[in-house]
């Protein structure tokens, strides 16, 4: 869920979805381990660096990159976000089937509705100013 | 192990051995043999640099002989102590005055050829011994082409191999071309249920551990053919036969058979064997696994006479069946494989009730003898940071590969980084002790150790933050070992670098470090005990004789259980006087509190300070604890298959046990036909039920002591009298009782016509269908739980799929719950026989014990935090928790959630889901873990 999700916002910002690995791999399973940080990192440096890949520019990657974050923190998101993990727990059933029709049936479309508004948000122009500024902050840190 | 290595109240001397027992219980003196190790421990760091220069290669034991090591060597990395030592035949100073090597390379100074066997005399108050168990011997697997094919292979060998940390890394391989094999048979039964062999009994875990070796094999390589060649597969643990049928679904073939012979042809290997119909058949494998059964250990007869215990027939320990636990010698006493052959889950739970049993008999005593560490006072740290970075070489193992310098000097241009300092080993005795000089010398607040791994010396070094009065959360480590230096190690300049970019993340991380309150929690010392059955009672008992006040829980009117139904048992104890004894000495303890006809209403609190509310017929009291232990038991499945409840003829084992203890009314019974699995095993019940088949032959045996000659045919799937019940079963064969295997899917017919009952069935070896009017229809049904479903959900304890309370780890943690203070035994577990529950409640009555006798619960500083003002009291994270460690309160008007400190893990999935970002992790906030990783992204910037 924590992946879809990720991948959601990234892809709303405009950012392969791609760029986002999560897999598991158990203390006894070295092999697979290496396996799936070998097959990453060969995938991302054939993507290129961030941005620039994409055709953006240094800027428009870290104001993206700002609503990504903030719509990542928004409650309403969260919510539907953490409501959807209870319900997998209480269904005992993890499969990407039953993910993706739950993700698809309440999730995905707020996520979208989401984006835009922290888009729109940031587009405002005090409000755009104050998001890079936490995220140099954040940077700085 | 790194607990117990840990523990200052733990002496481990390794290398070592018993010599003598003298005195008795509460009073012995030990006398042990230490053999020199010619290194020593204090000082060895385990950096493994004599290893490299050691020019004398032997076998390695731990892999099982298939690879090679040095004279001078250490099992395994985590090996406790962490210490090297020398094989005393193969080293080339000991055994021809030459070499040395070792000597002059340890840097450490650790090598001391002068160390002579030594003999320490102990006192104690009680020992217990577990030995393990010993290996088949080598004329026995040779009957199975061991020793001539290098291919057949032992179920130990071929763990190895499977093993990522084995001789092949897990690549599972030939020995003879290192190929890989395309199809593998497993021969069970190696050593075990063998007459030939000496070993009568049932080993009880190679079925199970085949299985896993096969699934395993199949994981490696899904398209290897694997046949398992068995008599009876006797997964009788829990959930065992769920892993029998995933075997299964992924197409391994199971085949009842009786071995006949192996021969080495043309690069395979062919088996002969005799299938269930009586027909030969040949087969041949590339690779074949003796899955060899458990042996009395080696030193069995002569720690007999050194401990004054007597031994059983087979040579393991002989113990009473009603107390499993105890040897013949008052004061000593056996746990593990040693008792009987036994899995993991067994050995753990026997381990958990001998120290129980310890703790009882030395209650009086407890605390006299203990160490405790006394830090001084924490200092007030200063909001500025002031950061200590102690970079390790590890010897060469670091220092090799890694410029630890330029990591040091590097360290120093980070801000706010105010000392430096570089260490040989910084985990060494000496060092830790200048690590808190300095620390203090300098002002430091914050330190971070740039070195090996956080998950073996990050207590240690949290530690000499204590000696040094900082708090132990200002902490940080980097691991420049196991990701630089080991992994990176012909990469001396990158893995620099990457110790550099560690550091930087590490002090990035260190500045945000905030002190942690060292909290403790009182514990109210008062057990509550629910279910008033054998293990309730054992378990009730084993607690108040370790000191502790107890209410003990029964709804029903009287006290015993199911025991009050068990008549007899198989080795011709009784059980009625078990039940007299124990039920007496529950009612007599002036510490045990009884409430019968009552039940569990309700339960608030958590470890350390529950509050239960126990509803009887006179009317509601609530009662403060400390634990509670879950003891709520079984019965008997009812059946309605089979025409149970139809004819009068047909009956269950436990109305038949009834029967067969009135005298006059077991002399009538001649004829009887039994059916196993009645219930269990994919009928309603999808697990096995463990006691049924011992049941169903200590029945057969009584018919068969009043009338020699009666008629006595069991229809069985498995017959699964595991361990030495075997030899019963072995008897009631000889006794003349019939045994003809059915299949799941063709299941005996039961028909009634005109008052005569008739059972239909196929018999295999006959190739026919056989029609049998019997006597009486004996039904071996299985257990359920009892009340399970009304008290997990009062607990919030968890239940498997089949309704049985789920521990908090099937093999590693078989009687405590995921929710900390709430401990298991008996029935509620899974299904078994009397001995088994009376070990597992005193096990629990250990484990429930522990935080009664410290007296309070320790928070380790990694624990959730809830920012009240951020919460909006959504109870996410209260249905979230594993450990039930959130709880949402009334604040007011409004709801707000707070950490349980004392039942919080910090796994953190709270802090992860809460929609508010409302929760602090200790040591893991958003904000620690923003800094690392902002920090690994600049390089050279501050």
């Amino acid at each position: 869920v924590t992946a879809h999700f990720c991948r959601k916002i990234l892809e709303g910002v405009g950012i392969r979805s791609d760029r986002l690995a999560l897999d598991w791999a158990s203390a006894a399973e070295a092999p697979l381990y290496v396996a799936l940080i070998t097959n990453f990192t060969k995938h991302i440096k054939e993507l290129g660096p961030l941005g620039k890949a994409d055709g953006l520019s240094g800027e428009e990657l870290s104001s993206r990159l700002s609503v990504a974050r903030s719509a990542v923190k928004s409650v309403k998101l969260r919510t539907r976000f953490a409501r959807l993990t209870q319900a997998l727990r209480e269904a005992n059933d993890y499969s990407p089937q039953l993910i993706e029709s739950k993700m698809a049936e309440n999730f995905d479309q707020a996520i979208l509705r989401e984006m835009e508004k922290q888009e729109k948000l940031l587009s405002e122009a005090g409000v755009g100013v104050q998001h890079i500024g936490e995220s140099i902050d954040d940077n700085k840190a | 192990l790194v607990e117990a290595g840990r523990s200052p109240n733990i002496n481990i001397i390794t290398m070592a051995e018993l010599v003598s027992v003298a005195g008795e219980a509460r009073d012995f003196t030990a006398k042990v043999r230490r053999l020199p190790r010619y290194v020593d421990e204090n000082l060895c760091t385990a950096c493994g640099t004599c290893a490299d220069y050691c020019p004398s290669p032997i076998r390695d034991d731990y892999n099982e002989g298939l690879s090679f090591i040095r004279a001078i060597h250490i099992d395994y990395q985590q090996a406790i102590p962490p210490a090297f030592y020398v094989d005393r035949e193969a080293c080339l100073f000991l055994s021809r005055q030459e070499c040395k090597q070792c000597e002059r390379v340890c840097l450490a100074k650790a090598i001391d050829f002068k160390q002579a066997p030594q003999e320490i005399h102990i006192s104690v108050g009680a020992i217990v011994l577990a030995p393990g168990f010993g290996r088949i011997a080598g004329r026995v697997l040779a009957k199975y082409g061991y020793e001539t094919c290098s291919d057949v292979i032992t179920g130990i060998e071929f763990e190895r191999l499977t093993s990522a940390s084995g001789p092949t890394m897990g690549d599972i391989i030939r020995p003879s071309d290192h190929q890989h094999p395309k199809s593998i048979a497993f021969l069970q039964c190696i050593g075990s249920r063998d007459l030939a062999s000496g070993n009568g009994y049932c080993s009880s875990v190679c079925c199970m551990y085949a299985i896993k070796e096969a699934l395993v094999a199949k994981e490696h390589a899904p398209d290897t053919s694997i046949a398992i060649f068995y008599m009876d597969m006797r997964t009788q643990g829990k959930e065992f036969d769920d892993a029998r049928l995933r075997a299964k679904e992924k197409g391994i073939r199971f085949v009842r058979s009786r071995f006949g012979g192996i021969r080495k042809t043309d690069g395979a290997l062919e088996i002969k064997y005799v299938s269930e119909e009586g027909q030969h058949f040949k087969e041949s494998f590339d690779m074949v696994v003796l899955p060899e059964g458990l042996e009395s250990p080696e030193s069995a007869a002569s720690l007999a006479r050194v401990a004054g215990i007597e031994l059983n027939h087979y040579d393991f320990c002989k113990t009473n069946i009603f107390s499993p636990l105890e040897t013949s010698h008052q004061g000593i006493l056996v746990a593990g494989a040693f008792q009987s052959p036994k899995d993991v889950p067994e050995s753990v739970i026997d381990a958990s009730g001998a120290a129980a049993l310890v703790s009882e008999a030395l209650s009086q005593v407890r605390n006299t003898r203990v160490e405790t560490k006394i830090y001084p006072d924490e200092i007030e740290i200063d909001e500025t940071p002031r950061i200590g970075v102690f970079v390790c070489s590890c010897g060469s193992n670091i220092g090799g590969v890694v410029d630890v310098p330029a990591v040091a000097r590097y360290a120093a241009t980070l801000k706010d980084v105010v000392f430096i300092d570089t260490n040989l080993y910084s985990c060494a005795q000496n060092t830790q002790e200048l690590i808190t000089e300095k620390i203090r010398a300098n002002g430091l607040n914050r330190v971070v150790v740039a070195a090996c791994t956080p998950r073996t010396h990050e207590p240690l070094f949290q530690e000499t933050l204590k000696n040094a009065g900082l708090n132990r959360a200002l902490f940080e480590m980097a691991n420049i070992r196991d990701h630089c230096s080991w992994v990176h190690s012909h990469l001396p300049k990158e893995s620099t670098e990457k110790a550099k970019d560690q550091v930087r993340m590490a002090v990035a991380k260190a500045r945000l470090l905030r002190s942690f309150p060292e909290q403790s929690l009182p514990v109210c010392p008062r057990a509550l005990v629910v279910g008033g059955g054998i293990s309730g009672m054992t378990a009730a008992l084993s607690i108040a004789k370790q000191g502790f006040e107890c209410f003990l829980v029964e709804r029903s009117s009287q006290l015993g259980g199911n025991l009050r139904n068990i008549c007899f048992v198989l080795n011709g104890d009784d059980p009625e006087a078990l039940l007299e004894k124990t039920t007496k000495e529950a009612m007599s303890n002036d510490l045990i509190h009884i409430y019968t006809d009552a039940s569990v209403e309700g339960v608030s609190g958590y470890v350390g300070n529950f509050t239960t509310t126990i509803r009887t017929k006179e009317g509601i009291e609530a009662v403060d604890h400390g634990v509670i232990v879950v003891a709520t038991g079984g019965e008997a499945y009812k059946p309605t298959q089979y025409l149970y409840g139809t004819s009068k003829q047909v009956i269950t084992q436990l109305e038949l046990e009834k029967m067969l203890a009135d005298p006059d009314r077991a002399q009538q019974i001649n004829d009887i036909v039994m059916i196993q699995c009645v219930g269990s095993r994919g009928q309603d019940l999808s697990y096995c039920s463990k006691v049924c088949c011992g049941q169903a032959v200590k029945n057969a045996l009584r018919i068969l002591e009043h009338t020699p000659l009666a008629n006595i045919v069991i229809l069985y799937r498995d017959m699964r009298t595991y361990g030495f019940m075997e030899d019963y079963y072995s008897l009631s064969r000889e006794k003349g009782v019939t045994f003809i295997h059915f299949n799941r899917e063709m299941p005996p017919v039961v028909a009634e016509e005109s008052g005569k009952l008739s059972v239909e069935f196929f018999d295999t070896l006959l190739g026919e269908t056989v029609v049998l009017d019997p006597q009486y229809l004996v039904l071996s049904v299985g257990i359920v739980p009892a009340g399970a479903r009304g008290l997990a959900k009062i607990l919030k304890t968890p239940l498997t799929k089949d309704g049985f309370f789920l521990e908090a780890h099937p093999k590693l943690r078989p009687v405590e719950f995921s929710v900390d203070g709430i401990f298991l035994c008996g029935l509620a577990h899974s299904p078994k026989p009397i001995p088994e529950s009376i070990v597992q409640a005193k096990a629990a009555a250990g484990k429930a014990c522990i935080p009664l006798t410290k007296g309070s619960v320790a928070v380790e500083p990694i624990v959730s935090a809830v920012d009240q003002e951020a919460c909006i009291g959504c109870g996410i994270c209260e249905k979230l928790c594993p450990y039930a460690a959130v709880r949402i309160v009334k604040a007011g008007k409004k709801r707000k959630a707070e950490t349980i400190p004392a039942s919080c893990k910090g796994c953190g999935i709270c802090a992860a889901h809460c929609p508010t970002m409302a929760i602090y992790m200790g040591r893991f906030s958003t904000e620690q873990i923003m800094a690392q990783i902002t920090a690994c992204g600049k390089k050279g910037l501050q």
